[in-house]
């Protein structure tokens, strides 16, 4: 068990990424490992998100490669890598905000629905079967997210705390294997905080996959995850153990600055 | 539409559309007036529901690619020209029955529609619209251009027949322009309501993270300018079949350019607008047809015939004033309509 | 090859009504990030106010210039005071179909006012040919052209020097900046289409000195679009070098395609380029690449 633990689902070799010469990530690599909680940390600029961004194919790496479960990611398109299951959230909240929650979600179930054009239009026998068991599918995720008051609003109108959760919620729907999060608690109060930690941890707990985190608070990072990588300038400058980063000092110098 | 009171039971229900024993009383008795229209309506009324079915047809069509999937299409005239065509010519050059043309030239004018749909795959918004306007004037070129079209002089499709049947007066071949509409709307109805509308809209809200969900944009893009240029193909052979001639000044920009503020008006997004769309704006131009020779001798510096201009100024002025005031449409209106009706008699 | 630089002559001459058209749509665009539709009709409604006074009213040439530029400046103004304002932070889309629904309703008035007629505008610049090289080039033709030119020049000029430029390319960098800095971006909405109609304007005139004005003309705003989008939107050299260039292919693909196709090529050569260049380089010939972020 022990061994299966440590097994790494994604590894990212030594990955470069540059834009027009701005160097946004240097020889980076990070292992995601099986079960983990694995946090993504750094000043504002680091290169996090765009870290996520190389791992589900919006950006291409000009050097390194991105192995999941042994099969390489670095010229996939997004799509196919949302196909092998890695699902992400997004800083900004990306939603299709003309669309209802719950449809949301169920944008969400794509790659798991077989059915094509032809039958969505007449929408009959195994075409409503397969909306209905998939609809049965989402409400599970709806009831673990406590969303149920929000399903069928349009989500272009809900408050951003709310928002953060349909996020969060679609991703989930893609049942997906890897389960990528960019700074889900960001400006949020400090009870919808705890909400969402403890959402984090119920995913962890319900569906053994898993999580990777970009967070700035930092309680809420050395509360929940079981390992910690530092980027800073585009550059691993650390990684370890919650109570290692704590400590160290290339870390405490980044973030507080050469003094 | 239901009335206060009436819940879901479950997800099977709550997925229908129509939920209620008087939904299903409202549609039958809808579909009972519909196809006994000719036997009391005037020759002229009839006619207009022709046209105004094949403009349905059409613009449904748009509302998929533009109104779901985001995609502006400014071409869908000239794609109606495309099912016009092949369908005229299927019949005329090939011997084909009107049956067999009408499928296929949906089919022509998808295809087409996926060559014309691939700049969408680079370019967006504004860009696209304009792009499908250079398409619009590229194909109607090419139709001048081919012997096979006719040309200039045109061609002069047969009126489709059924077993000895000649489906030649209006009043005849509203049956079968109605009967393709009705079916038409509901698989656009479905459609939308299925994974493969959920990925059109994903894509017009969002496309990047549409992509993370799954969507192939390339594929789904393309699929959508397949139904539209299908649902315009389809629309084209009737027409053709209807007034048995078909050239290339019937299909002008500006038909077009009225389809779009069709979707405008009836609302992106929602296949009632398109009925909404396309009634407000024929009966405006009806209106403003009927006035304007009133309008013409109360006021002489209008001139002798000043339909065509009035119209083009009301259809303007409309769309600003929804552009302005109700940038959702009338379907919005519809909405609002449905849920207050919904929760009577609670205010909320 | 006489006749080929003659095709090209007279290709050329043509590109620039072309630019100048393109001209008024990147203005627009450059402040506003809006793309017009409806700027064809300005440049319709230019010519014919210039036509009431040069041709119907019989004034001297400076007296019509002038109400005409003042007439068109204010359907200008007044096409981004009614129809425009309200939409201010709502997706530019909305403005684009905002300005598609100008050109239909001024589209009809057009229409109404011509009553299905042509007008011609009286002959106001010298006529003949001028004769270098054994090419012959309309003298009328060659004045606009220069005349092109030079407002490209001087509204080049305004934009890099003077103040009010200043504020239209802050504005046009970023609204909430600008607003910030103290400029009116609301009021730099106006001036900058009441300095795209007047540029405006200019094209009409000058188009309607080789063309009749007829219910067609405002669809030369087309043309201004695929000039404008091809050169990059918001680059008036690009409009510029593009314009010159779409007269050129046109003229010079008529003259050698036509026979071989049967005709025609003038009328679709635009949108063939516009698809081309749109395939190749999307965001036009002298256009950034926009990058989406996520
Ligand atoms: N598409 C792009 N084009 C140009 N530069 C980019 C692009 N995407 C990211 N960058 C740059 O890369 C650097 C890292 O950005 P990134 O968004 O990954 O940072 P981050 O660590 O997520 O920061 P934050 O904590 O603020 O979210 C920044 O300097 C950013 O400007
Ligand atoms: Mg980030």
């Amino acid at each position: 068990m022990a061994q299966d633990e440590n097994k790494s689902i994604i590894s990212v070799n030594s990955i470069s990424l540059s834009f027009g010469g701005l160097q946004v990530l240097s020889d980076v690599s990070i292992d995601v490992r099986a079960g983990e909680i694995l946090a993504i940390i750094g000043p504002n600029g680091a290169g996090k998100t765009s870290f996520y961004n190389c791992v589900n194919g919006f950006y291409h790496p000009y050097k390194g490669e991105i192995i999941y479960k042994g099969k390489d990611l670095t010229r996939l398109k997004p799509h196919k890598i949302a196909a092998l299951g890695i699902a992400r959230t997004f800083q900004n909240i990306e939603l299709f905000s003309g669309l209802s929650a719950l449809d949301n979600l169920m944008a969400a179930r794509h790659i798991h629905m077989k059915r094509g054009a032809l039958s969505g239009c007449l929408f009959f026998g195994p075409t409503r079967r397969e909306e209905i068991a998939h609809r049965e599918q989402i409400e599970e995720i709806i009831d673990l997210l406590e969303m149920e008051s929000i399903r069928k609003k349009v989500v272009g109108s809900l408050p951003y705390g709310e928002r953060k959760k349909v996020d969060l919620a679609r991703a989930l729907c893609m049942d997906p294997k890897v389960l990528l999060l960019d700074e889900p608690m960001a400006g949020m109060n400090v009870e919808e905080k705890e909400d969402m930690a403890r959402f984090v941890l119920d995913i962890h707990e319900l569906k053994k996959i898993p999580i990777v985190l970009i967070e700035h608070d930092m309680d809420v990072v050395m509360d929940i995850t079981h390992r910690i990588s530092v980027l800073d300038f585009g550059l691993k400058i650390a990684e370890g153990l919650p109570e290692e980063i704590k400590n160290n000092e290339r870390v405490l110098k980044a973030y507080l600055g050469e003094e | 539409m239901r009335p206060c009171g009436v819940f879901d039971k479950s997800y099977g229900l709550d997925i229908a559309i129509i939920r209620t024993w008087q939904h299903w009383v409202i549609l039958i008795s809808a579909l009972i007036l519909l196809y006994t229209f000719p036997l009391f309506g005037s020759y002229y009324l009839v006619s207009f529901m022709n046209s105004l079915a094949i403009t349905v047809i059409v613009v449904l069509g748009l509302q998929i690619v533009s109104g779901y999937c985001g995609q502006i299409s400014f071409g869908q005239d000239a794609f109606m020209a495309i099912g016009a065509y092949t369908s005229a010519i299927l019949t005329i050059k090939f011997g084909f029955s009107f049956w067999i043309a009408l499928p296929l030239s949906g089919i022509m004018a998808g295809i087409v529609g996926i060559i014309g749909g691939a700049p969408s795959l680079r370019i967006k918004g504004m860009y696209l619209a304009m792009a499908t306007i250079a398409i619009h004037f590229v194909v109607i070129w090419l139709i001048l251009h081919m012997e096979i079209t006719g040309s200039f002089k045109g061609l002069y499709p047969p009126p489709p027949s059924l077993g000895g049947f000649e489906f030649d007066t209006d009043e005849r071949i509203f049956y079968i322009i109605m009967t393709v509409m009705v079916i038409m709307t509901y698989a656009a109805r479905n459609l939308v309501r299925s994974k493969v509308g959920r990925a059109f809209v994903a894509i017009r809200d969002n496309d990047l993270a549409g992509e993370v969900m799954g969507v192939n944009l390339y594929y789904y893009k393309l699929l959508a300018f397949f139904i539209s240029c299908f649902y315009a193909g389809i629309a084209g052979s009737l027409w053709g079949h209807l007034i048995t001639v078909v050239n290339t000044e019937q299909f002008t920009l500006m038909h077009a350019l009225e389809y779009v503020g069709m979707l405008i008006i009836g609302g992106m997004g929602s296949i009632p607008g398109v009925f909404f769309g396309v009634l407000f704006i024929r009966i405006l131009n009806e209106l403003v047809m009927f006035s304007s020779p009133v309008l013409a001798k109360a006021l002489p510096w209008l001139g002798s015939s000043p339909a065509a201009a009035l119209g083009l100024i009301a259809f303007g002025l409309a769309l600003i004033i929804f552009l302005v005031f109700e940038p959702r449409g009338l379907a919005h209106r519809w909405e609002i309509f449905k849920s207050s009706y919904r929760l009577y008699p609670f205010a909320h | 090859m006489i006749e080929f630089f003659q095709h090209a002559i007279t290709g050329i001459m043509i590109g620039s009504l072309y630019a100048l058209v393109a001209a008024g749509i990147v203005l627009v665009y450059k402040a506003t990030h809006v793309v017009s539709l409806a700027h064809g009709q300005l440049v319709a409604f230019g010519a014919l106010f210039f036509w009431l006074f040069l041709g119907g009213l019989g004034l001297p040439f400076w007296l019509s210039l002038i109400p005409a530029f003042v007439l068109t400046a204010l359907l200008g103004l007044l096409i981004e005071r009614l129809a425009l304002r309200p939409l201010i932070g709502q997706p530019l889309f909305a403005a684009f179909l905002m300005t598609f629904a100008i050109f239909i309703a001024l589209e009809g008035v057009f229409v109404l006012y011509l009553k299905g007629q042509t007008r011609t505008l009286p002959a106001f610049l010298p006529t003949g040919n001028l004769a270098v090289y054994g090419l012959s080039i309309p003298i009328n033709q060659l004045i606009s052209f220069c005349v092109a030119v030079l407002l490209f020049a001087a509204v080049s000029l305004i934009f890099k020097y003077t103040k009010l430029g200043l504020g239209m390319r802050a504005t046009a960098e970023d609204h909430r900046l600008a607003q910030s800095t103290g400029i009116i971006v609301k009021n730099i909405f106006s001036y900058i289409w009441i300095l795209s109609a007047i540029v405006a304007a200019v094209a009409g005139i000058a188009t309607a000195n080789v063309m009749d004005i007829y219910y067609m003309l405002p669809y030369i705003g087309i043309s201004g679009l695929i000039v404008a989008i091809c050169g990059g939107l918001d680059s008036l050299l690009g409009a510029l070098v593009v314009g010159l260039l779409l007269g050129f292919v046109e003229n010079v693909g008529a003259a050698y395609l036509d026979p071989l196709v049967g005709g025609g090529v003038k009328d679709v050569a635009a949108y063939v380029v516009l698809l081309i260049v749109l395939l190749i380089r999307p965001y036009g010939l002298f256009g950034l690449v926009k990058i989406e972020r996520i």
